[in-house]
C-alpha cells in the first residue's frame, strides 16, 4: 500500500458562506490539490467540493439546489486588460489610470454585496478619495423615502419565524430563499398560521391570497397584520417601492419584518453604505445608456447577470472603461475592459452579514487565505494617493460601523432611535408598472392575441427570482409556469411546446411549460427570458406548430372544463 | 389536430362508468406474438390496453412503470416468455427480481399491488393473453381509478 | 426506553464501564503481546505507548496510535482526520502530517461526517487510513460493491457507535437545557445513559439522554433504530465496550477483523506506538452484552416508529414530499448511491413535470430498498425537513428483512443486481 507519488494530495478546507443569496448559509468548501506525476508540483486548479456545515446557526448544514452545486459555479476569474491576461498589479495600475482620467461625475462604483464587508469598506474608501459614492443597487427603493430604512433593518431572526404565531409571506420560499422553508415548516408544526400573498399557491401556506403586482395592499382584506405577525418580504433591485411603503404603512410599528436579500452580503453592504448618498441602480444603467458614464467599477457585482435587460452587454460597450473586480468568472468579466481577479469568495478572509443581521466570518479550517481581492483594492487605493490599507484595521472599522458582535451565534442590534411614523406616502410612489416601464402593452398587441378566437394566450410575465437568476448560473429550469386554465386558453397540449412572443417583437419558439397552481393570466419563469426585459412584461403564449414532417400525435391534455 | 381533451371525460363514458387505462409491456418474442394470435383468432378482449413492445420483459425498467403510473395508468402489465424460454437466456429471471422490488414498493406506498402484474405468455398462447387482459380489466374496474392518477397531468 | 449503557461512537471516549455490578473481572489475560501474536479474529485490549496520547485521547489512545503508526511507517500516505474548530464543529481533512493525527484525538458524538462520498474524490488513487463509524463503513462497502471504492486502498478503524447528535441542536441544548455557555464546553462524553459536558472550569454537567430524546434533542432519529453498533465490517473494530474497570479510560477493546487490520496493528506494536494484551473472556462477554442492550433498544424504537407507518396511504406520502425543493442533496450525500451527477433518478426527473410524487423520489425509494444503510445523512441535509431516512427505511425494511440482507456488512451482491433471488435465499 504505497503511492506512486508521495504524498499525492493536499487538502484545504474553508468555512464559507454560500453566495447564492443573502440568507447566509454556512458551507465548507474543500480544495483538493493533486500532485502531477511528471513535475511533482501541486496542480494549480484544485478540485472543488462542498461539505455540509452542520454546526451553522443559519442552516444547520442544509443547502438548497444552488448551494449543493456551489462548487460548479466557482470558476475563478483571470485578471485581464482588453481581453489580454495580465498580472493583478498591471490590471490595478490600468484601473487607477482609468479612474484618474475621469471626472467624478463620470465614475460609478457598484457593490451590491457580493463580497465581504472589508472589501466593500475598502471600495468605499477608494470612492471617498475620488468623491464618488459606492452604490449598493438597492437605493432606488429609498431614493425619496429614506425613512423606510428604519423598518428594513435588523431585529427579526429566523428563530423568530419559527416561533411566530402568524406569518405573512411575500416571497416564494421554495424558489427564492429555499432555506427559509424549513423555518416555516417548523413554525407550521408549532401551529403558526401561514398566509402567502402572491400569484402562486404555496403548499406550506394555510391560506393563499392572490395579490397581483398592481394591487394595493389597502385593498387586500386578508392582509391584517397584528403584533404577533412576522411579515417576510425581500429587498431586491426590483422590489416595488410602492408595495414596500404600503407594507410599512399598514404594519409598521406593530408587526415584525424580515427582509430577505438576494446577495450574500447585501445586508452588510447596505448598512455600511447607509449614510452615503448613492446613485440608484436605474440611474447607473440610464447613465450608461446615454454615454454619460465613462468608468464603472463593479466589485463582485455582475451588472449583466443582475439586470433583467439582456441588452446589458451592449450597453457595457458605451463605457470607456468597465472595471470588474471579481472572484468568479461571470458574464461581466467577458464584457469588461479591465478585470481584476480576486480569490474565490469561499477563500476570502472577512465577514459578511446575512438578512437577519448576523455577522458571519469566512475563515480557513485548514489552508491559507491569500487576501488577493483586498490587497488589490488596497493597491488601487495607494495608486490613487492613499496609504496602504491594513486588513485588521478595516475589519475592526467595519464591525464597529455595523454595530455587530463578532459571533455568528449571536445577533446584536444596535440601539435604534424610535422609528419615524410613515403615513400616506405610498400613493405618491410609482407602482411596478411605472417603476420599470413594464406593462408595455400596445393595445394592438394584446388584442391580436385574443383575436385568435377563444384561445387568448395573452398573459403577464413575471420573474421568480432565485439564486441561479441573480448569479447568472444555468440550471434545468428552462420552462415557464402557467396555470391549468391558461394551458387551455393558450391551447397547449401535453408533450408539445409553446411559442412565446412579446410586444418588442422577440419570439421564443418551443418553450417548455409547466402547470402550476397559480393565478390565471400570468406566466412565471426562473431564468432570464429574452422576451422579458423588465420585472413585468406582456407576452402571448401560443401552441408551437408541429413540424410538417412529424406525424400529428395528439396526446391528451387533461384540463377540466 | 383535435381540441384539448378532458381526462375525466375520456376516462369516464357519458354514463359515468369508470373505464380503466392499462399499459402493457409485451416481449417481442412471445407475448407480442401472443397478442397478435389473440387478434387473429378473434378472442374477445376489452380495448383498455395500450401495448408497448419491448425486446425482452427485462427491458422494462422501473422508470417505465413509474412513468406509466404517474401519467395516469390504472394498471401496468408485463408479459414475457416462460422461465427457461427467454430469447436472451435469463432476461425473464431478471424481470422477476425487478418485479419483486417494484411490487413491494407499490404496496409500501399504499397502492394496491394488483395494479402491477407479471404473466408469462408464449407466442402460441393467444387465448391466455385475451383472458389475462379481460381478467385485469375486471380487476381494475373493481379497484377503481389509480390513486396516482392526477387530474390533468401536463 | 432504557438508558443506553454506554453510547460511544469515538474510539476514545474516556471511562468506559461494564454493565455489571459484581466484583469486576480483569480486562486482560497474560502479558503484553508481540507483533507475531496478533491474528485475525483476535480480541485485545490496547493503549498508546505515548503518555500524552493516552491522556488526550482517553480510552488509551489506541486508535490514534494505530493511525499515526500507519502514516509514519508508510503503510498509508494520507490519514483523514477530523479537524475541530470547537467542541461542536469539526470537518474531515486529509493530512499527511502525523501531528494532525495526534491532534484529532478525542470524543465526537456531535460531529457527523460522511466519509463515504468524501473518499470518492480520491478516485482510489492513494492509500488512505481513517476512523469510521459502523454506518460509514457500510457505505464504503456498498461503494466497493458498485466498483467505486477500492478497499485495498482504504484502511479503516471502526469505532463503536451508540448514536450521534446534530451539532447545532446540541449546542442549543447546552444553552437551554444545561444552562451552560456552549463556548465554555471543553469535552463531552456519554456514560450510563447520560450526556456529560465538561466545562473549562472542570465542572461536569449531565442530562439523561432518554429525557433529551423525549424532546427530540438527543441522538438523531436513525441512530435510535440503527442495527449495527460495533463496526465488525471494518479492519479493526475498536471501542471501550468490554473494557473492565481496571483499564477504564486507559485501554481500548479491539477486535481484528481482517488480515489488513492485523497488519496495521502489528505495525503499531512493532513501531512502538501501541501495546496490546489479550482480552479476557469476561471482557469480551461484557462487550457483547452492551451491544445486545443497544440492539434491543434499537429494535424497540424501530417498532415504535415503523409499525404505525404501515397504514400510510399514498396521500400521506405525497404530503411528506410536497415541500421538496429538488435540491438533490439527499442523493449527493447518500453513501450507497454510486451514481454520479448523471443518474437515473436525476436524468429522468424533469422539474417541469407535474406529478404527485416526483420520479426522482420514486426511483430513489426503489434503489434504496436493497441498499439503504440507515445512516440518516439524507435527513440531515434536507432543507425542507422531510424525514427522508424514515421514508427510505419504510421501503427498505420489509425487503431487507425478507431477503435477510444487512447492507454493507460483507461482500454479498445487492439483491437488485442478482439474476435469480431464489438461489440466494
Amino acid at each position: 500500500m504505497s503511492d506512486i507519488i508521495d504524498p499525492k494530495f493536499k487538502e484545504n478546507v474553508y468555512s464559507a458562506v454560500c453566495y447564492g443569496c443573502g440568507f447566509g448559509c454556512g458551507v465548507f468548501m474543500r480544495e483538493l490539490e493533486m500532485k502531477a506525476a511528471e513535475t511533482g508540483a501541486f496542480c494549480s486548479a484544485p478540485i472543488l467540493n462542498i461539505d455540509y456545515r452542520k454546526a451553522s446557526p443559519v442552516n444547520q448544514g442544509k443547502l438548497c439546489r444552488f448551494g449543493v452545486n456551489l462548487a460548479g459555479s466557482c470558476r475563478p476569474a483571470v485578471s485581464s486588460v482588453k481581453g489580454k491576461a495580465v498580472s493583478n498589479e498591471e490590471a490595478v495600475a490600468k484601473a487607477a489610470e482609468a479612474l484618474k482620467g475621469a471626472d467624478p461625475s463620470e465614475i460609478a462604483f457598484l457593490s451590491v454585496g457580493g463580497t465581504t464587508n472589508e472589501e466593500h469598506l475598502a471600495l468605499m474608501k477608494i470612492g471617498e478619495k475620488l468623491g464618488v459614492s459606492v452604490s449598493t443597487g438597492m437605493t432606488g427603493l429609498f431614493k425619496d423615502i429614506g425613512k423606510l430604512h428604519a423598518y428594513t433593518g435588523r431585529g427579526t431572526t429566523y428563530e423568530d419565524v419559527e416561533t411566530a404565531k402568524k406569518i405573512y409571506l411575500f416571497v416564494d420560499p421554495y424558489v427564492s430563499y429555499p432555506l427559509l422553508l424549513r423555518r416555516l415548516v417548523r413554525a407550521q408544526e408549532k401551529g403558526a398560521e401561514i398566509v402567502a400573498f402572491g400569484l402562486k399557491d404555496l403548499p406550506i401556506a394555510a391560506q393563499n391570497v392572490l395579490v397581483e403586482p398592481g394591487t394595493s395592499l389597502y385593498d387586500v382584506q386578508a392582509f391584517a397584520p397584528d403584533e404577533e405577525t412576522v411579515i417576510i418580504s425581500d429587498l431586491t433591485p426590483y422590489t416595488c417601492a410602492k408595495r414596500l411603503a404600503e407594507l410599512i404603512e399598514i404594519a409598521g410599528g406593530r408587526s415584525k419584518f424580515l427582509f430577505m436579500r438576494p446577495f450574500m452580503n447585501a445586508a452588510g453592504a447596505g448598512y455600511l453604505s447607509k449614510h452615503t448618498k448613492q446613485q440608484s441602480f436605474d440611474d447607473i444603467v440610464s447613465k450608461m445608456e446615454s454615454g454619460e458614464l465613462k468608468v464603472l467599477i463593479c466589485l463582485d457585482s455582475d451588472l449583466i447577470d443582475i439586470c433583467l435587460n439582456d441588452n446589458m452587454k451592449e450597453i457595457f460597450k458605451n463605457l470607456e472603461n468597465a472595471v470588474v473586480i471579481s472572484s468568479r468568472d461571470t458574464s461581466a468579466c467577458a464584457a469588461a475592459d479591465i478585470v481584476i481577479a480576486a480569490e474565490p469568495v469561499y477563500k476570502k478572509k472577512g465577514s459578511v452579514m446575512n438578512a437577519e443581521g448576523r455577522l458571519i466570518s469566512i475563515k480557513a479550517a485548514s489552508g491559507d487565505t491569500p487576501l488577493t481581492g483586498f490587497n488589490a483594492l488596497s493597491a488601487l487605493f495607494e495608486a490613487l494617493g492613499g496609504s496602504a490599507l491594513d486588513f485588521d484595521a478595516v475589519h475592526a472599522e467595519a464591525v464597529q460601523m455595523l454595530g455587530a458582535e463578532e459571533d455568528e451565534y449571536k445577533i446584536s442590534v444596535p440601539a435604534q432611535k424610535s422609528k419615524p411614523e410613515i403615513k400616506k406616502i405610498s400613493d405618491k410612489l410609482p407602482d411596478l408598472k411605472t417603476m420599470f416601464g413594464g406593462f408595455s402593452k400596445p393595445e394592438s398587441f394584446v388584442s391580436s392575441a385574443s383575436k385568435d378566437g377563444e384561445t387568448g394566450g395573452a398573459v403577464k410575465h413575471l420573474y421568480l427570482t432565485n439564486p441561479f437568476l441573480w448569479n447568472g448560473v444555468s440550471d434545468n429550469d428552462n420552462y415557464i409556469e402557467i396555470s391549468r386554465r391558461q394551458v387551455k386558453a393558450s391551447a397547449l397540449l401535453k408533450g408539445f411546446t409553446a411559442d412565446v412572443s412579446c410586444a418588442c417583437g422577440e419570439i421564443v419558439k418551443s418553450s417548455r411549460f409547466k402547470v402550476s397552481p397559480m393565478a390565471d393570466g400570468y406566466a412565471l419563469s426562473m431564468r432570464k427570458q429574452p422576451f422579458s426585459k423588465a420585472p413585468v412584461t406582456d407576452i402571448v403564449i401560443r401552441r408551437s406548430p408541429t413540424k410538417p414532417d412529424e406525424p400529428e400525435i395528439v396526446k391528451e391534455c387533461n384540463v377540466p372544463q | 389536430m383535435s381540441e384539448v381533451k378532458n381526462t375525466a371525460a375520456s376516462s369516464c363514458a357519458s354514463s359515468g362508468e369508470f373505464i380503466p387505462k392499462i399499459v402493457m409491456f409485451c416481449c417481442n418474442w412471445c407475448s407480442y406474438a401472443g397478442a397478435d394470435g389473440a387478434g387473429v383468432s378473434r378472442f374477445q378482449q376489452p380495448a383498455n390496453v395500450r401495448v408497448v413492445r419491448v425486446m425482452c420483459s427485462s427491458r422494462v425498467d422501473p422508470v417505465h412503470i413509474y412513468t406509466a403510473f404517474l401519467e395516469g395508468a390504472d394498471a401496468v402489465l408485463i408479459t414475457g416468455c416462460h422461465i427457461g424460454d427467454c430469447h436472451y437466456v435469463n432476461g425473464n429471471d431478471k424481470t422477476l427480481v425487478k418485479y419483486k422490488f417494484i411490487k413491494s414498493m407499490l404496496k409500501e406506498m399504499g397502492m394496491e399491488d394488483e395494479r402491477l402484474m407479471l404473466r408469462w405468455i408464449s407466442a402460441s398462447e393467444g387465448q391466455q393473453f385475451a383472458e389475462f387482459v379481460t381478467e385485469m380489466v375486471e380487476k381494475v374496474k373493481a379497484l377503481g381509478p389509480s390513486p396516482l392518477r392526477k387530474e390533468g397531468v401536463v | 426506553m432504557s438508558a443506553p449503557e454506554n453510547t460511544a461512537p469515538a474510539g476514545a471516549p474516556p471511562a468506559g464501564k461494564p454493565p455489571e455490578k459484581k466484583p469486576p473481572a480483569p480486562s486482560t489475560v497474560g502479558d503484553i503481546l508481540k507483533p507475531s501474536d496478533i491474528a485475525v479474529g483476535g480480541k485485545y485490549i490496547g493503549w498508546s505507548v505515548r503518555e500524552e496520547i493516552r491522556k488526550e485521547g482517553g480510552s488509551g489512545g489506541l486508535v490514534t496510535s494505530v493511525l499515526a503508526g500507519a502514516l509514519e511507517k508508510g503503510l498509508v500516505k494520507h490519514v483523514v482526520v477530523l479537524k475541530k474548530s470547537n467542541q461542536y464543529e469539526a470537518v474531515p481533512v486529509l493530512t499527511s502530517d502525523v501531528e494532525d493525527v495526534y491532534a484529532s484525538a478525542g470524543s465526537m458524538h456531535m460531529l457527523i461526517s460522511n466519509p463515504t462520498k468524501y473518499l470518492r474524490q480520491f478516485q482510489n488513487d492513494a492509500a488512505i487510513a481513517l476512523a469510521v463509524k459502523p454506518c460509514d463503513m457500510r457505505g464504503i462497502r456498498e461503494q466497493q460493491k458498485r466498483n467505486m471504492l477500492d478497499l485495498d486502498k482504504i484502511f479503516t478503524v471502526g469505532l463503536n457507535c451508540g448514536g450521534t447528535m446534530m451539532p447545532y441542536k446540541i449546542r442549543k441544548v447546552t444553552e437551554e437545557v444545561y444552562g451552560v455557555n456552549p463556548d465554555d464546553v471543553r469535552a463531552e462524553e456519554i456514560e450510563k445513559g447520560k450526556l456529560i459536558l465538561e466545562t473549562a472550569d472542570g465542572e461536569h454537567h449531565s442530562q439523561s439522554i432518554d429525557e433529551l430524546e423525549e424532546e427530540d434533542n438527543g441522538r438523531r432519529e436513525n441512530c435510535r433504530y440503527c442495527v449495527v453498533k460495533i463496526a465488525t465490517n471494518s479492519d479493526l473494530a475498536c471501542g471501550n465496550w468490554g473494557v473492565m474497570p481496571d483499564y477504564a479510560g486507559k485501554g481500548t477493546f479491539v477486535e481484528v477483523m481482517t488480515e489488513k487490520g492485523a497488519e496495521f496493528l502489528r505495525n503499531a506494536i512493532e513501531g512502538g506506538y501501541a501495546e496490546v494484551k489479550e482480552a479476557s473472556e469476561p471482557a469480551a462477554e461484557a462487550r457483547g452484552k452492551v451491544n445486545g442492550i443497544m440492539l434491543k433498544m434499537s429494535a424497540k424504537t424501530k417498532e415504535e416508529i415503523f409499525v404505525p407507518m404501515q397504514s400510510q396511504t399514498i396521500l400521506d406520502l405525497k404530503k411528506e414530499l410536497e415541500n421538496c425543493i429538488g435540491c438533490g442533496a439527499c442523493k449527493t450525500v447518500c453513501p450507497p448511491c454510486a451514481c454520479g451527477a448523471e443518474a437515473k433518478c436525476t436524468s429522468f426527473n424533469d422539474p417541469a413535470d407535474n406529478y404527485d410524487i416526483s420520479l426522482f423520489h420514486m426511483i430513489r425509494f426503489l434503489h434504496l430498498m436493497d441498499s439503504c444503510i440507515g445512516c440518516g445523512q439524507c435527513s440531515d441535509v434536507c432543507p425542507a425537513e422531510i424525514p427522508l431516512a424514515r421514508l427510505y427505511r419504510k421501503f427498505a425494511n420489509p425487503m431487507q428483512d425478507e431477503l435477510n440482507y444487512v447492507t454493507g456488512m460483507d461482500d454479498r451482491t445487492p439483491p437488485f443486481f442478482e439474476i435469480k433471488l431464489e438461489e440466494v435465499q
